[in-house]
Formats: structure tokens, sequence, C-alpha cells
């Protein structure tokens, strides 16, 4: 059997075998990234309103802050996906969601 | 209108008698609050902090993390140990809420191993009930509803710090309701908030109720609801997928848990000892009445109350077009880790801060790249299980997925030829 067909058919057990129904309703592939990192403490100075603003927070700012415990995590840009993280908003005096774009 | 510029407060003299600046410290936190010329500002910190008993020194140490407000004519500057920048043209409540922010973020991000949610919570019938959900999902105003409630006690309307071994902490804030109240509020709420209103000014307001936790109360996190308000319609509970479950905690944790690894383990054990369901509602009494029927029992949700299917997901937003070949051969990194959750899936990479959420096509594909292919050859796959659609559209939809996956390093190029055989 050539390679192509068995692996055609190995795919296709795969995906029996993950239970993906024939038939079943498209709705094309999405994944998206989320940076599991803490609160930001990068400058608010292009603040979104909500969490899908399309705005990256910037480096952070805090030379005295312990260590260890507060390094800042940033979204992977390199990945080139949509990433989230957390920032103090002070337009609306709460933590919102702050999206990178692709 | 709030101002804003990178000039820093200016210098003042030390705290002492006569002088007009007065440095707070937090049992607990290391971030010390200086206020300037700013008494109302530290009454107003009296009244929304429950629990707190600061000292006050004489100056802020040396090497102390500061946040700082300065009064000038009427309004106040802010200055956050955690933001890079002054706020100016801030009123008494703004001011407070600056500071307070920090003394939340202290709390957390000083507390290695913690959880930070970002919800509101409350006990209820011995029972700790959190309230998460998108912005402007009503967090703040159910739990400053509940501090009416007479038998509930607010732990919180922003932050709830969990410890490593999963006991939440109230933090003794003061809920926070945004100015004016919404329109549908009842009368018996607004006469509430009246009676409780606490530092305020033409935005914010605190609500300084009694039954707010005072800081440091302590419970185990119980339920965790989703909030999902709507334009209109009755209050009904909607179960929640395991998946979307953990997204919502991995989305909604402010605090470090330094990797994915880490994140996933950890939040997968938090969402193994509690309940999570979706509270879809529009008008805020119906929610009430609707939570305190459905705990106010001693089962999980009382039998009178129907818990109906999970909500469809709103559609994501689509993958940028390919810019690649799709005939490209790919195959999965060996050391990518994958946690299916039903019909989606988590990715991540050991050590690394970043988890990927796929939804159910991407988990066929991920699925099918266990053997290495193109774009081509997984949209001839699928192909057969979607007769409707156009198979050039497939094709691209895989490709824009493997390039999104390419690009974060989740897959990486094979060649066909030495795979062969």
């Amino acid at each position: 059997m050539a390679k192509t067909t068995k692996d055609t058919i190995s795919r296709r057990g795969l995906l029996i075998k993950l239970g993906l129904a024939t038939g079943a309703a498209y709705v094309a592939p999405t994944f998206a990234g989320m940076d599991i990192a803490k609160a930001s403490t990068g400058s608010p100075a292009s603040a979104p309103s909500g969490p899908s603003a399309p705005s990256r927070p910037s480096a952070p700012s805090t030379p005295s802050m312990p260590s260890g415990a507060s390094v800042p995590s940033r979204p992977t840009g390199a990945s080139g996906q949509p990433a989230f993280q957390w920032r103090w908003d002070p337009e609306t005096w709460t933590w919102v969601q702050v999206t990178t774009a692709p | 209108m709030i101002q804003r510029n990178a000039h820093p407060v200016p210098e003042a003299a030390d705290s002492g008698p006569g002088s007009s600046r007065t440095v707070l410290t937090y049992p607990g936190v290391s971030v010390q609050i200086v206020l300037d010329h700013a008494a109302p500002v530290a009454d107003a910190l009296r009244s929304a902090l429950h629990g707190w008993t600061p000292d006050q020194v004489a100056s802020a140490g040396a090497s102390a993390q500061v946040a700082s407000v300065l009064g000038d004519k009427g309004t106040f500057a802010a200055r956050s140990a955690y933001l890079g920048e002054t706020i100016h043209g801030l009123g008494v409540a703004g001011a407070a809420c600056a500071m307070i922010a920090d003394l939340a973020q202290d709390y957390f991000v000083t507390r290695p191993g913690s959880l930070a949610l970002h919800c509101a919570a409350f006990r209820f019938n011995n029972r700790l009930i959190g309230m998460t959900g998108p912005a402007k999902a009503g967090k703040s105003t159910l739990a400053a509803r509940m501090t009416q409630e007479p038998d509930m006690t607010v732990f919180c309307d922003d932050v709830l710090p969990m410890q490593p071994d999963g006991t939440a902490v109230g933090l003794g804030i003061s809920p926070r309701l945004r100015l004016p109240l919404p329109e549908a509020c009842s009368d018996g709420f607004r006469a509430h908030v009246a009676r409780h209103l606490g530092p305020s000014d033409d935005r914010y307001a605190y609500l300084c109720a009694p039954n707010v936790a005072p800081h440091g109360t302590k419970a185990p996190l119980s339920v965790l609801l989703i909030l999902d308000r709507r334009p209109d319609g009755g209050a009904a509970l909607h179960d929640v997928t395991d998946h979307e479950a953990l997204h919502f905690l991995l989305s909604q944790n402010m605090a470090d848990l330094e990797t994915a690894d880490a994140a996933i383990a950890r939040l997968t054990d938090l969402l193994s000892q509690i309940i999570c369901l979706r509270l879809v509602y529009s008008d805020l009494e119906d929610a009430v009445a609707l939570i305190r029927q459905a705990f106010g029992g001693s089962a999980a949700v009382h039998a009178d109350v129907a818990v109906l299917p999970p909500v469809p997901p709103a559609a994501a937003r689509s993958m940028p077009a390919a810019q690649m070949a799709p005939d490209l051969c790919w195959a999965r990194r060996p050391d990518v880790m994958m946690q299916a959750t039903g019909d989606a899936a988590f990715l991540w990479l050991p050590g690394r801060q970043t988890v990927w959420r796929m939804n159910a096509l991407a988990l066929a594909v991920w699925t099918m790249l266990e053997i290495p292919g193109s774009a081509q050859d997984l949209a001839g796959v699928l192909a057969d299980h979607f007769t409707d659609q156009d198979p050039d559209t497939l094709t691209a939809d895989v490709n824009a997925l493997l390039q999104g996956l390419a690009k974060a390093a989740l897959i990486e190029t094979a060649d066909p030829m030495a795979l062969s055989g």
C-alpha cells in the first residue's frame, strides 16, 4: 500500500478515535495563546478600555520590586497569535485583560 | 477628566508633627502609602478598608515600594508602585482606589504560589461563591448588591487571593460602585447604597456596608459563577464545560504561576474541588433570588433549580490567512504537552508561560499530525467529514492553523522523504 494512502487511512482512524462525526457542522480551526503570568506592571500609557483592545503592555518599570516574586511575564510575541495579560486600567479603575493582536 | 503624564509626585517633607505628609505601612504587604496634602484620602482609606491596621511611620523606607498621593487644589495625583507614571486630576475615591489597588496587587505579588482570581466573592450558607466573567459582566454591582443581604458576607469585588492550600482570603476592601447606578436598580438597593455610601467622587463610590469580610477572613472556594449579563431575559444557571471552566480560570488568574505546567496543574486541581456554572441574567434582583434559591440548601445546587446545558461558545476570531505553501510537511514538536477537555484542548511547552487553546477542529488537525503531513494532506481527510465545504477553503483554513502552530513553535517542518517507509 502506498504510504500516502496508508497515512490517509491512519489519519481517518485518528479522527474516528477522536470522535469527529461525519456531517458535523463546520467551524474553522482556531487557536489562541494566553499568557498565564501575573498582573502586568506595565505602563498604561495606551491602556485599552476593554479586554479586546489590541494593545500590548509596555515594559515594566519596577526596579525595586521584590526579586523573584514579581517578574512580569509578557505574551510570547514571536508566536504571532493573540495573547492576554492583566493590567490595571486607570481610566476605569479596574483590572482589564489586554490583548496583543497577531 | 483624568490626565496622565510621566511626572512623578513631587517630594515633600517627611511625615511628622505638623507635616502634611503621612506615611502608612500595612501589615502583610510591603508597599508603603505616602499621602501628601491628602488627608481626605487617608479618611477614605480608613472607610474603605476593613480590618487593616496600618502603622504611621516617620518616613518611607529607602528601599520600600512606595505608592503616593499628592493633593493639589482640590484634586489628587496618584503614583502607583506598580505603574510607572503619575495620574493627575483624581477625586478622593479615585486616589484611594489607586492606593488600594497597589495594596491588593502587593498582597498577591509578594506571596509566591498564591492565586489571585479576578472575581467578586461572597459567603452564603457557609459556602464561598466567586463570580467572574468578562469586563462589565456586573461583578462589582452584584458584590455591592450582596452587601444588602444580611446573611451574606462579601469577600471582594475585584481580586480574590487564594493561598497555596486553596483557601481564599478576603482582603477587606469595600465594593466599589460605578456612578450613577444603573437605572434598573431596585429602590431597595438604591436606599441601601445611600445608607452605606462611603468615599465617593463623580465617577465611583465605595459601599461601606457592615457585612464586608475584614481583611484576612478565610474560606475555601466552593462555587465559581461565570457571569453572563444579557440585555433581557430571566436569570438561569448553565453548565460549563471543563474546557471553558479551565479557560476562565487561566484567563482570570492574575498571580504568577511561573509556568504553563504549574498553571494547568494548579487550576485543574482547583476545578476538581469546586462547582463551576454560568449565571445568565439581566436583572440584578433576579440574579440574587436565583443564587439564594440555588445555593441556599444543603445540595450542591437546589433540586428545584434547573441547570441548563452549556451556552454555545462565541465565535472565535479567525486565524490570519497563511502565507506559506500548503504542501509543506509538518510534524508536532515532541515536547508539546496537551490537556484535552471534551471537544477542545490546551497545548503548552514545558517551562514556558503561554497556554494555547484550540477548538474542536484544531484539535482534530493536531490529532492527525501524529502522522506528519501538509495542509493539503490533512484537509483531504477532513473533506470526508465536511462534504459541504469547498476543498480549497478547508486547505486554506488548515494551512492558517498550521502557520499559527508553527509561529507558536508547536510544530516544525518535516522532510517527507525522510519520513517515508
